[in-house]
């Protein structure tokens, strides 16, 4: 699995624990980005970062800027392995 | 405004107006304690059921005991439901066992003790899903979370406690002499301590759903407050103020949990239009 698939598996965990099931549906909504939660498989194509991105809004949607922390705490450990003009600019 | 078009709400808002309307009608002759007064004291607390019921279907629908908001919610609605109970208790003692005064402690404290528990819990979880965590890293807020119920305890304990007669014979009633007033300083904090924490960073579709939510915290301790200082003081009248201000609280927290029903509903909804115009937007 690629950084920004681990990314997206990390920030769709902790929403889940946030917010329960909502979190997996809301993630399959982000075009790009294809989830079977079943098998904890997440598949991120096209501009990886802007998918990224679209995903950390999905969230946002829901309670503003908390999100987006919970984003940036759930990748925290995975970011500093993409270089910096890599790295989704809602997660820095 | 979206609030008022829902239907379990409109729901809601009749039987509030109903029984702010009954209230209404028996003040002028309150101090006599008629049968309006009485059947006024004894059923009010529906308002509790029905918010515990929708709040045990709302909590569901964010995930119940596994996710943080679920748990939240359960422990409002555990919250409610534990004040019905204790509003059932007290009705047995009087009208059932025929007692002229409520036996303290008795069953209906470990439900009234049992709703200030849950209150609290549920605090501590709405906290943690409005992300006070990350606002802790600043130690002007790590400040803010510790002068709060430092300060609540205080006073609570000054108002309530200090000069306070213990019934040392009776550990139990100890206990609840000092955990009343404790317990509620201690929800109240983390209901204020949510909302100081978390007010630049909240948004989004939740963010009225909480905010309603920490309000009814706030008229919870209100009532709680007013009571323990009135029957304090003997100055506590059944069906008067403080009741009326325990069913305005049931009112805003079973308001909060039709905002999270609604949410959830309003989320579903518009993710399955989204998934029914994607394949659409590709045709097209």
């Amino acid at each position: 699995m690629d950084v920004y698939a681990q990314i997206a598996t990390k920030i769709i965990e902790q929403q889940q624990n946030i917010i329960g099931p909502v979190a997996i549906e809301q993630a399959k909504t982000v075009s790009g980005l294809k989830v079977d939660w079943d098998k904890h498989q997440v598949t991120v194509s096209g501009n990886q970062q802007s998918v990224i991105d679209k995903l950390v809004d999905q969230y946002k949607e829901l309670f503003g800027k908390i999100s987006v922390e919970v984003c940036k705490e759930a990748a925290s450990k995975l970011i500093s392995q993409l270089p910096a003009d890599k790295q989704p600019s809602s997660l820095k | 405004m979206k609030l008022l078009k829902d239907k379990l709400q409109i729901f809601v808002t009749i039987i509030f107006v109903g029984f702010l309307g009954w209230w209404i009608s028996f003040q002028h002759v309150l101090s006599a304690q008629g049968k309006a007064t009485q059947w006024f004291g004894s059923t009010y607390a529906v308002m509790a059921l029905i918010g515990a019921i929708i709040g045990f279907i709302a909590s569901s629908k964010w995930g119940g005991y596994r996710t943080v908001l679920g748990k939240a919610l359960m422990f409002f609605s555990l919250g409610l439901l534990a004040q019905e109970a204790g509003q059932i208790i007290s009705t047995y003692y009087v009208y059932g066992a025929h007692l002229t005064t409520i036996p303290y402690p008795s069953w209906g404290d470990v439900a009234y003790f049992g709703s200030t528990l849950s209150y609290l819990s549920g605090g501590i979880f709405l906290a943690k899903a409005v992300g006070i965590k990350y606002s802790l890293k600043s130690n002007k807020y790590k400040v803010i979370a510790l002068i709060i119920p430092v300060v609540l305890l205080v006073a609570s304990y000054w108002v309530f406690l200090h000069n306070h007669q213990y019934d040392w014979h009776h550990p139990i009633t100890v206990f609840l002499d000092a955990g009343y007033p404790l317990g509620d300083a201690l929800y109240i904090s983390m209901a204020i301590i949510a909302y100081l924490l978390s007010r630049k960073m909240l948004g989004g579709i939740m963010r009225t759903g909480i905010l309603i939510l920490i309000v009814a915290l706030v008229a919870q301790y209100a009532a709680d407050w007013t009571f323990l200082y009135q029957t304090n003081r003997q100055t506590y009248i059944p069906a008067g103020y403080d009741d009326l201000l325990y069913f305005i609280t049931y009112f805003i927290t079973t308001t909060a949990m039709i905002k999270f029903r609604s949410s959830y509903k309003d989320l579903r909804a518009k993710t399955s239009s989204a998934d029914t115009l994607e394949p659409k937007a590709i045709e097209a």
